[in-house]
């Protein structure tokens, strides 16, 4: 596959998503400022009955939860999309996969799944490309996503493994019949992702893990 | 995070010169308001060249400095100050920041490294902290002259 080509699309994706999202940023953060000046200002300086004030302040602190709860979800959206940013660069793998299992809780949510991480400390940065890293897990997640029975779970979790990474990806609950894992995605698309970060796919179904195993660095010549 | 972590009872704020660099005006300008009614006194300016200008003139305590903007960005500002004003602390806020730009700016001797929108007693905690920081380098400074 050859790297540059295939990353050049989702990169110009990337860069739109990127500056969109700083500009939203920018936006909650002028009315989060707004919303705190008002608050200041009928704290401070008081004026009105109490009973105003306070269902006055009541409003501002929603205002002001809500932009929150914006502007952590632009947060993520904009790391996602800057991953896409460099075909290879040393990243935080707790960091990758926290953005790529936030952005998919929506979708958990609406299937009635819980969509989890379990982060050890201390693990060391991988070199190579994080976005086809999420790419792949994203596809490991939609899949257990689609054959688990509402009130399932499915966990993500990384650790090192000598020079490699292992990412796990566990399911817990009931599966829905008729609708064993497929291999759609594991398809030949998905291998030759695999191929360009050299990396490898394990399932024990038993457990109900997959496993990705990446190297912590991807040489120049792969 | 805490959120008095360097501010003592009885410190005056007054005392304090702040710049705040960002190219959004009328966040920035909004944020010296909320800092003025604390009592804290801040300059506001839009763009890199505009904080380095402003600060040639009438150098701050600390600088509130915004990363991403037209033309020079945060990370060159900074490189200005860690030549130009050693003394000079400065607190990044910035809505955006890759791992990267946290690690150069902190090579760089940043203060601290805010996300936008700031928490505002943080906020004024991190200058406070940052001005210690900067009066206790010029007294060192001051007392082996």
């Amino acid at each position: 596959m050859n790297e540059k080509k295939e990353t050049a699309r989702p990169a110009f994706i990337a860069k739109i998503i990127a500056s969109f999202t700083h500009e939203l940023k920018n936006h909650l953060a002028i009315i989060r400022e707004s919303a705190g000046l008002m608050s200041d200002m009928i704290e401070y300086k008081g004026g009105g009955s109490e009973e105003d004030k306070k269902k006055y302040l009541d409003i501002l602190k929603s205002i002001h939860k809500q932009t929150e709860r914006s502007s952590g979800f632009i947060t993520y959206l904009n790391r996602f999309s800057h991953r896409m940013d460099r075909i290879r660069d040393s990243y935080d793998i707790n960091e990758a996969l926290e953005d790529i299992t936030v952005l998919m809780s929506r979708l958990a949510n609406h299937r009635q799944l819980i969509l989890e991480n379990n982060f050890r400390d201390n693990l060391p940065s991988v070199y190579g490309n994080a976005a086809v890293v999420q790419f792949i897990c994203y596809c490991i997640i939609e899949q257990k996503m689609f054959s688990l029975a509402s009130g399932g779970s499915i966990l993500v979790c990384a650790e090192e493994a000598g020079d490699k990474m292992n990412i796990k990806i566990i399911s817990n609950g009931t599966i829905k019949e008729g609708s064993e894992e497929s291999d759609f995605c594991l398809s030949e698309t998905i291998d030759l992702f695999l191929k360009s970060i050299s990396g490898e796919i394990t399932k024990n179904d038993s457990k109900n893990e997959t496993t990705l195993t990446i190297p912590l660095a991807i040489s120049e010549a792969d | 995070m805490p959120a008095k972590l360097y501010y003592l009872k009885g410190d005056k704020m007054s005392d304090i010169k702040v710049l705040l660099v960002d190219d959004e005006q009328s966040f920035v300008e909004t944020l010296a308001l909320r800092l003025g009614i604390r009592d804290l006194k801040s300059e506001t300016v839009f763009s890199g060249e505009e904080a380095i200008s402003y600060i040639r003139e009438n150098e701050p305590d600390v600088m509130v400095l915004d990363m991403k903007m037209p033309g020079m960005n945060g990370i060159d500002v900074l490189k200005w100050v860690t030549d130009s004003c050693p003394n000079l602390q400065t607190i990044i806020l910035t809505g955006y920041s890759s791992n990267k730009d946290e690690q150069e700016a902190r090579r760089l001797g940043v203060f601290d490294f805010l996300a936008k929108p700031p928490e505002i007693e943080i906020l004024v905690d991190r200058i406070w902290g940052a001005y210690r920081k900067r009066q206790k380098m010029i007294n060192n400074k001051n007392s082996t002259s």
